[in-house]
């Protein structure tokens, strides 16, 4: 059985102007121990999908599905997120000195999500404290308890908050583009942890991200969403080597690669869909280049092609 | 550290000296005759002119002050024109019963304002929030008289005599089971004394006017956290406090109080400082013989020397808990600073 099957995942939110849907029928199947791409550009509804997995969605919000559910548990019927936060997935966001509260050091805030999930004595607190620090590659563990988050570089501060994720003991780790304010020398550091993680730990990761260098890099199996739903979802591989979507194909185009020096690096023309009212057939007709009569009144659904390659696309 | 201290230090002495400077050289130049006042009722002229130059206040001005500053340093606050008591002996007496009330208010303000407006910031627009928002107003806006008459009526007339309306302790109480002054905390020098009745009659006495003192700073307070702990609550760390899984109830009171309450702290410390004489009406209405009653009688009097000293012991306190605010505010916040 997969690890997380999410079936029509549409979340939605009440804003002044009118019901916002940020995203409209997502279908996802992640896999024990692997590292999940969730790429797409701005706006288009990662942020969200990973909150409403761990119940975060704010009061303006809904969250609809036919199917949510972790290793059997269903998160539809959850009422008591308490027993998924942390416990089963963690989520790790973009801006760590953000994330971090600013009052506590990091030991304090160690041990308060190491005692809260497993009621541990205060040596065996510091203990595991130490163990969590260390498995993130900080070392000066000691030294580092004592500090304050605004004292460590954004590395080190992403670190930690990695720790903390894993501290809860979760199984899944959500990863909003994890790297996305770091120098790139960091970023590949922190990428790497992320895998070393995957291999030591039995984690698995879904790896939130806007840049296809890092999925290339990282990922095992990806999706591409675009304006709230899946375009295009493959294994890393099948997926540079055979992208099928057009706006796959626009966004590998837009990627700098080795061999292309020189050559103009293509862009998408337009702009994502308003949220607000989103016209009928797919959402990326006003951009497609291949763009056919049928795209403009017909919604395509995400359809399985060979090697579990699925499109959401009228070409196919 | 240490050197943060000391510059406060010096900085807290400057501004004393400057206030006594002021509150000195003011109280000289208004156009009343201390002479006069000193002199007593219906005075000659030659008795008036007797206590000036008891008073010294024939002397240039600038020797007066050094003399005043002299005496304080010595410990000597002066006397009272009016009464001829040593006004440093008034003060023992009077400021303790204040500071029980003030004291007293400011913990109800913490008790209350602060937990309460932790919940209406946290459901911000729900049924707590729209409630507290409303009597906070009304807290904020009532005059204190009325409000102090409001509760007098209702705790001693409609209740009757459920609280006591005037004064710190019964009279019968203060005969029959007296207890030494140590502290000059009634609520203190009682439990000291292991003497029961007398700290019930003391807890029921100071009630109504704690209520009526504390109504202000607990609205205050309840707001200043509300409004605090909503920005708090937006921030990312929250979101993340979440996402690993702590409870509700650590997320609200230790996360998010902890970064929320800064501005709280500053708000109550000044309210306290402020209510050492603003808690005059207070005493007046309910007989309360503190502070501000006393600096009250000295005005209508113009008895300047107690006037000042009353003023630089209020300037002493606001001193000291403004630099106890803020070294608070830097234990809790660590990116504060002390410099
Ligand atoms: N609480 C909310 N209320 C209203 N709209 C929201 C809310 N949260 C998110 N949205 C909207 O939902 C859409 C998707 O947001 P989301 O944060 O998931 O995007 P994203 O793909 O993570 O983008 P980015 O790459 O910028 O992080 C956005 O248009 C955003 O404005
Ligand atoms: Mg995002």
């Amino acid at each position: 059985m997969s690890l997380l099957e999410v079936r029509d995942l549409s979340i939605s939110f009440s804003t002044s102007h009118g019901l916002f849907r940020a995203v409209n029928g997502v279908n996802l199947t992640i896999e024990r121990g692997e590292i999940f791409g969730l790429v797409g550009e701005t706006g288009c509804g990662k942020t969200v999908t990973g909150l409403a997995l761990m119940g975060l969605i704010s009061s303006t919000g809904r969250v609809t599905a036919s199917r949510l559910s972790l290793d059997g548990l269903n998160l539809l019927s959850t009422r008591n997120w308490q027993n998924v936060r942390g416990r089963r997935i963690s989520m790790i966001f973009q801006d760590p000195a953000a994330c971090l509260n600013p009052t506590f050091t990091i030991g304090q805030q160690l041990s308060h999500v190491i005692r809260y999930h497993f009621h541990l004595d205060s040596a065996a607190t510091h203990h595991r404290a130490v163990e969590l620090l260390n498995d993130v590659g900080l070392s000066d563990a000691a030294h580092t308890l004592r500090t304050y988050p605004h004292q460590l570089s954004g590395g080190m501060q992403q670190r930690v908050m990695i720790a903390l994720a894993l501290a809860s003991g979760a199984e899944l780790l959500i990863a909003d583009e994890p790297t996305t304010a770091l120098d790139v020398t960091i970023q590949s550091q922190i990428l790497r942890l992320l895998k070393s993680l995957r291999d030591k730990h039995t984690l698995t990761i879904i790896l939130i991200t806007h840049d296809l260098g890092v999925v290339a890099h990282t990922c095992d199996r990806v999706a591409v969403l675009y304006a709230g739903s899946v375009a295009e979802t493959s294994s890393t591989v099948d997926l540079f080597r055979n992208p099928k979507h057009p706006y796959t194909q626009g966004l590998l185009g837009a990627m700098p690669r080795h061999g292309t020096r020189g050559k103009p690096l293509l862009a998408i023309e337009g702009s994502l869909p308003s949220g607000i009212n989103p016209s009928v057939g797919c959402p990326f007709a006003a951009r497609c280049p291949l763009v056919m009569k049928i795209c403009r009144t017909d919604n395509p659904t995400l359809t399985p092609t060979e090697n579990a390659h699925a499109i959401a696309c009228h070409l196919y | 550290m240490l050197i943060y201290l000391l510059r406060r230090l010096l900085l807290a002495i400057l501004v004393i000296v400057s206030v006594s400077v002021v509150t000195f050289f003011v109280a000289r130049v208004i156009p009343s005759d201390p002479a006069a006042l000193y002199a007593g009722q219906r005075p000659t002229s030659d008795q008036i002119a007797a206590a000036r130059e008891r008073l010294e206040l024939d002397q240039p001005l600038y020797n007066q002050y050094f003399r005043f500053v002299r005496d304080i340093l010595k410990g000597d606050l002066g006397t009272s024109y009016k009464t001829k008591h040593a006004i440093l002996a008034d003060i023992k007496t009077f400021l303790p019963a204040t500071l029980e009330l003030v004291i007293a208010s400011t913990l109800m303000a913490i008790i209350i304002g602060i937990p309460v407006g932790v919940l209406a910031g946290a459901k911000h627009g729900g049924w707590l929030d729209q409630t507290t928002r409303i009597l906070s107003i009304a807290g904020v806006s009532f005059p204190t008289f009325w409000l102090a008459l409001v509760l007098q009526l209702f705790f001693f007339g409609t209740l009757h005599r459920l609280f006591p309306l005037s004064s710190r302790i019964s009279n019968n109480v203060a005969l029959f089971n007296s207890f030494p002054a140590v502290t000059g905390f009634y609520l203190i020098d009682t439990l000291l004394a292991g003497n029961f009745i007398a700290w019930r009659d003391a807890v029921w006495h100071i009630i109504l006017p704690t209520l009526t003192l504390a109504t202000y700073p607990i609205s205050l307070t309840l707001r200043m956290t509300r409004a605090a702990m909503v920005e708090t609550l937006s921030e990312k760390y929250i979101t993340a406090a979440r996402a690993q899984g702590l409870p509700e109830r650590d997320i609200l009171f230790r996360y998010a109080l902890k970064n929320a309450i800064v501005p709280t702290l500053t708000v109550l410390g000044l309210s306290f400082a402020y209510s050492l004489t603003g808690a005059f009406l207070v005493e007046v209405i309910f007989s309360w013989p503190g502070l501000g009653k006393y600096v009250t009688d000295a005005i209508f009097n113009v008895d300047f020397p107690v006037i000042v000293a009353v003023t630089l012991i209020v300037t002493l306190f606001f001193v000291s808990i403004n630099l106890f605010v803020d070294i608070i505010q830097a234990f809790l916040d660590p990116r504060v600073v002390l410099r």
